[in-house]
């Protein structure tokens, strides 16, 4: 660990196994016991939530919408006020659980502009994220995503692909986004292969790609299982594959 | 008559009934060694909970009120119905009243401040959301500070001594309501007005417009004498501008 508030970031092509990798990293921090984990699920297809078997009642999106409606009718005050009522209501929104709490960002917004509004709920999930030991979230394929409806700095961005060209293409293309330094502010960018054979076959899959290797998870077959039948990857047992491949990829981010 | 003599009125008649119930208790000038502050951020989740107050299931309050020369005990906590160590439930319900005695000439930064420093308890193992607007506090006590012995009358004698640090605030006194939801729900008529004088005070000061036909506070101006005067202020600073 690197000291509290720490924030990973997972991004990639859809498909790729974002919210799998995302779900299991949950699983193996939130059963150490000693830290609190904040979970964020800024995909609005909201795939991660069943992912964890969790119980999502109102995402940032819902607080959104109630804040604007309330600066409509007059009744949203000034900055203070504003803020203590998006403090108020993340908190509320929380799926908490034991070391974990789970936040949904929810379909994107579509009530026009409101980037007053946009601008302190950010600020409210930033600060929220310092209250815990260690972030997570789960982003689309864009990383822009990440910025505009979640946070602008992160320490870790970690992008996943399968060995798919497609998978690596977006990897690569995420890369220059994020290298050109106007999505995200991050620390360390890494990659992770997902639905492998093997690890030679994970850095073939990446060969031109210039970004760390971080790891890789094998195509697995319970974790499908798990998928199909709507189980909850939280109760995935601590020696399946996919698990013991997640720990190394922690430990090689030094999580 | 001052903003809210009326209301420290009925605030007192609201203790007395209850007091006659065998429900009051009131500590003055209580001592305790200093409660360790927290850093800027801590999150008690719902597993490390070990009281939680006025929650959004629950019944909560939270305001202020403010005389200049009424009856106010510096230092005074009066609480209704058990104190955190009492409580035989993890979540019940909560009210927070403060009664400030001082000068507070210019109403307006008054009470933005005074909010603030509300908003802004550091204490460890103590964490809150409060609504202002909305009178809502809802606080959650670590299972570990309960253990330590935090207590409504350390919040008290905290929140006291924090206002008195506002060099204008020369007295202050706490209410916690914790008996029952009927009890913190009785205090909504109070609650409503006081909120409203505010409103009506912050839209004077924020808005150009003092037009009383087409003010929606009209009868509460009507009502209280103290604020057709701050309006009468504002006129006459606009005028000479």
């Amino acid at each position: 660990m690197s000291g509290k508030g720490r924030t990973i970031a997972v991004c990639g092509k859809g498909g790729v196994g974002k919210t799998v990798f995302t779900a299991i990293m949950t699983k193996l921090l939130s059963s150490r016991g000693d830290m609190k984990i904040l979970v964020i699920d800024a995909d609005p297809a909201s795939g991660l939530v069943p992912t964890l078997g969790v119980k999502v009642e109102k995402t940032i999106n819902d607080i959104r919408l109630k804040i604007i409606k309330s600066i409509k009718e007059s009744k949203g005050g000034d900055k203070l006020e504003i803020s203590s009522m998006l403090d108020y209501e993340i908190l509320d929104a929380l799926a908490e659980y034991p070391g974990l709490a789970v936040l949904s960002i929810g379909r994107p917004e579509d009530e026009g502009c409101y980037c007053r509004v946009n601008d302190l709920l950010k600020d409210a999930i930033k600060l929220l994220s310092k209250s815990f030991d260690l972030t997570l979230i789960d982003g689309e394929a864009g990383i822009e995503q990440i910025n505009r409806r979640v946070m602008m700095d992160v320490d870790d961005l970690v992008i996943v692909s399968d060995t798919s060209v497609k998978g690596v293409n977006t990897m690569s293309t995420i890369l220059h986004v994020a290298k050109e330094g106007n999505a995200v502010n991050y620390s360390r960018i890494g990659a992770v292969v997902n639905k492998a054979r093997s690890e030679k076959e994970a850095k073939q899959a990446m060969d031109g790609v210039s970004i760390d290797f971080l790891g890789w998870i094998p195509e697995d077959e319970t974790v499908r299982e798990y998928d199909f039948s709507g189980k909850s990857l939280l109760e995935l047992p601590d020696d399946n594959q996919s698990v013991e491949a997640v720990k190394k990829i922690l430990e090689n981010m030094r999580v | 008559m001052g903003l809210f003599d009326k209301e420290i009125k009925e605030l007192k008649a609201y203790i007395q009934k209850k007091n006659d119930k065998g429900k009051v208790r009131k500590i003055v000038n209580f001592h305790h060694e200093d409660w360790p502050q927290k850093g800027a951020s801590e999150i008690i989740l719902k597993d490390d909970v070990g009281v939680e107050l006025g929650n959004p299931g629950n019944a909560s309050k939270c305001f202020f009120v403010w005389t200049e020369n009424g009856d106010v005990r510096d230092g005074r906590i009066t609480i209704i119905g058990p104190d955190l160590t009492e409580c035989k439930c993890e979540s019940i319900p909560f009210a927070q009243i403060l009664i400030f005695r001082g000068r507070f000439e210019d109403e307006y930064e008054r009470y933005r401040e005074l909010r603030s420093a509300q908003y802004n308890t550091n204490l460890h193992g103590y964490m809150i959301r409060i609504i202002p607007q909305r009178q809502q506090i809802w606080s959650r006590i670590s299972k570990d500070a309960l253990e330590k012995g935090f207590s409504l009358k350390i919040l008290g004698r905290y929140l006291i001594e924090k206002s008195r640090e506002m060099e204008y605030v020369d007295g202050a006194e706490v209410i916690f309501v914790t008996s029952s939801k009927e009890d913190v729900k009785e205090l909504n008529d109070i609650s409503t007005r006081v909120q409203r004088i505010f409103d009506a005070m912050n839209k004077m000061v924020e808005e150009m417009s003092l037009d009383c036909d087409t003010c929606e506070y009209n009868d509460v101006c009507y009502d209280v004498q103290e604020l057709r005067k701050i309006r009468e202020r504002l006129q006459k600073l606009r005028s000479e501008k």
